[in-house]
């Protein structure tokens, strides 16, 4: 029997989406909150992937883990030495947030004085052909992933 | 089973209100406007998904400022000691 792909993604979502509510609600440090928080909104990402919704996704990947990311640095300069080292582990998420946000911009831009060119899909399909904006998604889904759970990792070393 | 998850992330958030910790309870918040931005985008507004998910994280960073300023006032995030505006 075949693996139903959507079935097995939207079982993986939900998971995430409990998992990343309980671990925020239970956990006893704050930077360990957060990156529980981010689980979660990568869980309702993929969720909205599987529902073909690809630019909400996407936004709501950028924007919360932009979020994530303020809070975590915002904290660390603000509460002290041993949280700014937690937060740092963070700061991969940095550099494409911001691209992320550019992209946002960029496609708010032309959606509202009408430059068809600067379109978010018509960016990622000159760069990766037909299926460019589903590869630049799961790219961006993937690699969240991983720097969530790299920080993670590097928060219980510590 | 995920056409749930908005009554389940608007429980989950009506209960993580009542913590203790700012920070949880801000982004309790967040859950609470995540479930109705998931809401949304699976009807035909998805325009209106967009805004309200603008609107969210710019909520969530106007209530983090908040927080930082009450943890340099007080030197705590703990909501039973932040005793302030009690009624």
């Amino acid at each position: 029997m075949a693996l139903n792909i959507e079935w097995f993604m939207d079982f993986l979502a939900f998971v995430m989406v409990i998992a990343g509510a309980i671990g925020m609600m239970e956990s006893k440090r704050m930077v360990r909150s957060i990156m529980y928080f981010l689980l979660l909104v990568l869980g309702l990402a993929l969720y909205l992937f599987v529902e073909h919704v690809y630019y909400l996704s996407l936004y709501l990947i950028v924007v919360y883990s932009g979020v994530a990311m303020i809070f975590i640095l915002f904290m660390g300069m603000f509460l002290g030495d041993k949280e700014m080292k937690e937060g740092g582990a963070a700061s991969s998420l940095a550099g494409w947030a911001f691209v992320g946000i550019l992209f946002f911009l960029l496609s708010g831009f032309s959606v509202a004085f009408n430059f068809p060119v600067l379109t978010m899909h018509d960016i990622a399909g000159t760069i990766f052909g037909q299926y460019g904006f589903v590869l630049l998604l799961l790219g961006l889904l993937i690699f969240s992933a991983l720097a969530s759970v790299f920080s993670m990792i590097e928060e219980v070393e510590e | 089973m995920m056409e749930y998850i908005p009554f389940f992330l608007l429980a989950a958030g009506l209960y993580g209100l009542t913590r203790r910790n700012a920070l949880k309870v801000l982004l309790s918040a967040e859950m609470v406007s995540l479930g109705a931005i998931i809401l949304v985008a699976g009807s035909q507004y998805q325009a209106l998904a967009l805004f309200l998910l603008g609107a969210s994280a710019i909520e969530a960073m106007v209530g983090f400022t908040v927080l930082l300023w009450l943890y340099k006032t007080f030197e705590t995030v703990d909501l039973d000691v932040i005793r302030g505006l009690r009624g």
